[in-house]
């Protein structure tokens, strides 16, 4: 495993106990440069990963609470006129950021939901005829609760979609949960620890996992997975194109921090729960296994060629 | 190539496993002895309880013991371990021993494709629907035995497995009823087993007073009878079978010496010929049975001159035949040769007998006079007809009419034969089935053994040879109603069911009446269907100008071809687009699985090598060094490099895992 994303790791798995697999899963979203989802219950430290993930790769970050009343505006920045200068001035919204936290994204109205969207697929925001350009790297950490909670407003399939992983962080195990109990204030660690590497290597990573080698073997193993997401009755529909590069970019950025150069199908397995366990419905009653499992259903159907 | 997940024995599976072999072999037990039931029985629970407290599980020596034991057993029980019989029980117990070692998912195949013979041989002794439904159910079960273990994921439900087999099962139904209408049909069985066949009742050629009444005790089925249109009235209905000429005195027989002299007799039709379908089960000997009295010889057997029918070989398996019989009829003339042979007498004639025809003859003026003398005697003196007639030692007919004057029908025959030969009118005795079982359901009659009769045949001139039953002048009822089984003492009359019975029992009947008319329509369809059948049917469609063998052939090549393209797709999908890479990895792969350590289908090349290391670590080394040159030659950018595939190949070579 590569040595300094070892230690991001292992410095975000101090804060965040007995998550290293969540920390080293969205390291990899942000690596394979996709945005990422987290879908959990209320305290279970999705705020905390956002954070600790900003402070360790030393981006500039910003957060935004969504509500019923926020306005697209008050995501990306408003156009004043400036009386001094008799023009419109735009002022950047809070995400214009390295790295953006959109909390309780599905309590905001759809309306600025999709302004958020927008911006996070085009890397730029286009007010008044005047298209502003998003920092590089431009990362969006986007919580949401449980949709069954009151006072939401779920995300369409098709947003959901833009999100290159889905992931629920869950409750810590018994050690863990007590070492966190009996332990130090996490936000105050935080801010006694620094950035374990600089953005700019962040970005030379990002460039790097492109670079990693896809065999037509792993090919084959990834369209077989998507066909058999279409072939199957188990799924109400099955796995998109998008959902492919999909799969295949985030099992690069997972053999990334593995150390290898190369994609294993071990890698595609790893990515696989959080890449596609959002894209997929199961088919027929509410009863059929959700998410995660029905992803290991389909992982143990199809044999690797 | 898609691999199943690694597969271990639980104690459920095999439970299932045995609990289908136990149903698969559980209709044996009506055809093996009992105690090689029970042995079976003990085998099986052995290796389920063994599943669950493993000091039960025998060990290699212990199964050798068992397996010799086994073999010991069938040999003492049939002095043999070949033939239909010996090679049931012994197929059995070496399927129950089987289960003792299973220990791998080839295993589980064997056991299955054992269990699917046993199923097989089951037709050897039985064909009935009910039979048939119920394997077809256990097939289903045993398949989806074979569909769960092949599973690359465990069901999502208990019962997917079955669901899947019984759709399968559907889909090959339509090839298997193709092949069963034109796939040529053998008219000889490739083995005959008919000699094994145990001891079936049924009437013997030889009438000794005492034997029709032990017939009588069984109900099983002798033949059906369905009449193409208004069935005769009951007191018409006997089911002509042997005709006896020849006494000693003592029982009655056919002299195969004078039996088939041709005699030609005139027969006049005094009524329309009745058409019925007969279905006959096996009995083991040559004769078949027809309404009083038969016009033509079905295919394969002829009529004789005394209006027997004879069939070509032994009935051993059931068989069909139509035929037309006349009620109402009659003969102009007895050759003497016959005329004699009628009037054959034994030595048992007593004085008291000659007497008592004397005194009928100075009574009456002509032959028929006489018969209806006879007749009265029998009506009105003390005759009881019983079911459990009384021992006649020494000289049976005269001991019934003068002393006993209790019996069956076949000493009132017997009794009133001699006395009419005495009397110097032909006669002879004659023997079959009387009445018959009405089934409402499929419009057909059941007769059973218990219908067995005798009755006599005189010949009046004029007239020809009548049908006499003296029984039905002691106890017309026999004819009327049906028997009561009830045996009472020895000597006690026989009961009748005149009243229908209770609800209960009429349900029961109607019940069984269902059951035997759904296994007549099987027969007649599907287990009578034979190659005459066939010819038929392939004349209808202009097809019958091919000889049997052609036909072979040709549905034979069909069946290859279908099989033949199946086949290349599965291998062009398969094995034919695999890489080198891939088959020397598959080789390795197979290597390990040998050592009890499967690759599953989905698992990758780094975590099955570090489950494979972490089993054993002795291997480690080497596999690691094989899975870091496969990962190398398939998921890396180089372009395939010969050296280092030909380096894979060797050490894969080179890796000789052993078990430990």
């Amino acid at each position: 495993m590569s040595a300094e994303l070892r230690r991001v790791i292992d410095a975000a798995g101090n804060i965040l106990l007995g998550k290293q697999e969540v920390v080293k899963l969205s390291l990899a979203c942000l690596l394979a440069r996709g945005h990422l989802l987290i879908e959990d219950l209320p305290g279970v430290g999705k705020t905390t990963l956002a954070h600790t993930l900003a402070q360790m790769l030393g981006l500039h970050y910003q957060r935004i609470q969504f509500t019923s009343d926020l306005l697209p505006s008050d995501i990306v920045g408003v156009s004043i006129y400036e009386r001094s200068e008799q023009r419109f001035q735009f002022h950047h919204g809070p995400i214009f950021a390295q790295l953006v936290l959109a909390d309780e994204i599905n309590r905001a109205t759809p309306k600025a939901q999709s302004a958020l969207l927008e911006a996070m697929e085009e890397r730029q925001v286009t007010t008044d005829g005047v298209t502003h350009g998003l920092p590089e790297p431009f990362f969006v950490i986007a919580t949401q609760n449980p949709s069954h909670q009151v006072g939401t407003f779920p995300l369409p399939e098709s947003q959901l979609d833009r999100f290159l992983m889905r992931l629920r962080i869950g409750y810590p195990e018994r050690a863990a949960e007590r070492d966190l109990l009996s332990g130090e204030d996490r936000r105050q660690m935080l801010k006694r620890v620094g950035a374990v590497i600089e953005s700019q290597r962040l970005t030379e990573y990002q460039q790097r996992v492109s670079a990693i080698h896809v065999s037509d073997a792993l090919i084959d193993y990834c369209q077989d997975i998507l066909a058999y997401s279409r072939e199957s009755p188990d799924y109400r529909h099955g796995l998109s194109p998008r959902a492919g590069l999909a799969i295949l970019q985030s099992a690069r950025a997972w053999a990334l921090i593995e150390g290898r150069k190369l994609v294993l199908p071990e890698d595609l397995q790893a990515v696989l729960p959080a890449t596609i366990g959002h894209r997929l419905q199961p088919a027929g009653d509410s009863a059929e296994p959700h998410g995660e499992s029905l992803v290991m259903n389909l992982i143990s159907s199809v044999p690797i060629p | 190539m898609k691999q199943p997940v690694d597969f271990t024995v639980t104690p459920t599976f095999m439970t299932k496993l045995s609990l289908m072999m136990g149903l698969a072999l559980l209709p044996h037990v009506a055809n093996i002895p009992a105690n090689i039931s029970l042995y079976l029985l003990l085998l099986l629970t052995w290796r389920i309880a063994g599943l669950y407290w493993t000091r039960l599980q025998p060990g290699r020596w212990m199964l050798l013991a068992a397996t010799l034991i086994s073999i010991l057993i069938v040999y003492s029980q049939y002095q043999t371990l070949l033939g239909r019989d010996a090679g049931v029980a012994l197929l059995g117990m070496m399927l129950t021993l089987k289960v003792n070692e299973i220990t791998k998912r080839r295993d589980i195949y064997v056991s299955v494709f054992i269990s699917y013979f046993v199923i097989i041989t089951q037709f050897l002794f039985s064909q009935s629907v009910l039979l048939t439904v119920y394997l077809v159910a256990v097939v289903i079960g045993l398949t989806s035995l074979l569909m769960e273990i092949n599973r690359v994921t465990p069901p999502r439900k208990p019962y997917l497995p079955v669901v899947s087999t019984f759709k399968i099962t559907l889909q090959a139904l339509p090839i298997a009823l193709v092949l069963f209408i034109i796939f040529p049909r053998i008219t000889q069985p490739l083995w005959n087993f008919s000699s094994e066949a145990s001891a079936r009742t049924g009437l013997d050629d030889r009438v000794t007073p005492g034997a029709i009444s032990e017939l009588i005790e069984s109900s099983e089925v002798a033949f059906r009878v369905q009449f193409m249109q208004q069935p005769p009235p009951k007191q018409q209905r006997y089911w002509r079978g042997l005709v006896m000429w020849d006494t000693d005195g003592y029982s009655w027989f056919t002299d195969e010496k004078q039996m088939f002299r041709r005699e030609t007799i005139q027969l006049m039709m005094i009524d329309n010929p009745i058409k019925y379908e007969i279905f006959l089960e096996p009995h083991d000997e040559e004769w078949l049975f027809a309404l009083d009295l038969p016009l033509e010889a079905p295919p394969r057997s002829r009529l004789t001159q005394d209006f027997q029918l004879l069939y070509n070989e032994p009935v051993t398996k059931p068989i069909n035949y139509s035929l037309h019989s006349l009620t109402r009829y009659g003969m102009t003339q007895l050759t003497p040769g016959l005329r004699h042979r009628a009037l054959q007498l034994g030595e048992n004639v007593t004085q008291r007998q000659r007497d008592l025809v004397a005194q009928w003859r100075a009574d009456s003026v002509d032959d028929r006079a006489i018969v209806d003398q006879a007749l009265a005697f029998f009506n009105t003196e003390p005759f009881i007809y019983t079911l459990s007639p009384p021992r006649y030692p020494s000289n049976p007919v005269d001991e019934f009419l003068f002393e006993g004057m209790a019996g069956f029908c076949e000493h009132y025959a017997t009794g009133f034969t001699q006395l009419m030969r005495i009397a110097g009118i032909p006669s002879r005795l004659v023997l079959g089935y009387q009445g018959g079982e009405y089934n409402a359901l499929g419009d057909y009659f059941i007769i059973r053994q218990y219908h067995a009769h005798a009755w006599s045949e005189v010949w009046l001139e004029g007239r020809g040879w009548v049908r006499i039953d003296p029984t039905a002048a002691v106890a017309p009822e026999r004819i009327e109603y049906p028997l009561r089984l009830a045996f009472g003492e020895q000597g006690a009359p026989a009961m009748f069911e005149i009243d229908g019975g209770g609800m209960v029992t009429s349900m029961m009947r109607h019940f069984t009446h269902a059951l035997d008319s759904a296994n007549i329509q099987w027969r007649r369809w599907v287990v009578g269907y034979s190659r005459e059948h066939q010819f038929t049917l392939m004349r209808n469609f202009g097809l019958d100008s091919y000889t049997a063998m052609q036909w072979s052939l040709v549905t034979l090549g069909i069946v290859a071809i279908v099989l033949l393209l199946v086949g290349l797709n599965i291998v062009r999908q398969g094995r034919l687009l695999l890489s080198p890479a891939q088959r020397v990895y598959q080789q390795f792969c197979d290597k390990l699985s040998r050592i009890g350590i499967s690759r599953r289908s989905y698992e990758g090349p780094m975590d099955f090598s570090r489950r494979a290391a972490r089993n054993r670590p002795d291997l480690a080394r080497q596999i690691m060094a094989i899975v870091d040159l496969y990962i190398k030659l398939r998921y890396a950018s180089q372009e395939s490099d010969g050296r280092q595939q030909r380096l894979f190949a060797r050490q894969v070579r080179q890796f000789r895992p052993r078990q430990r």
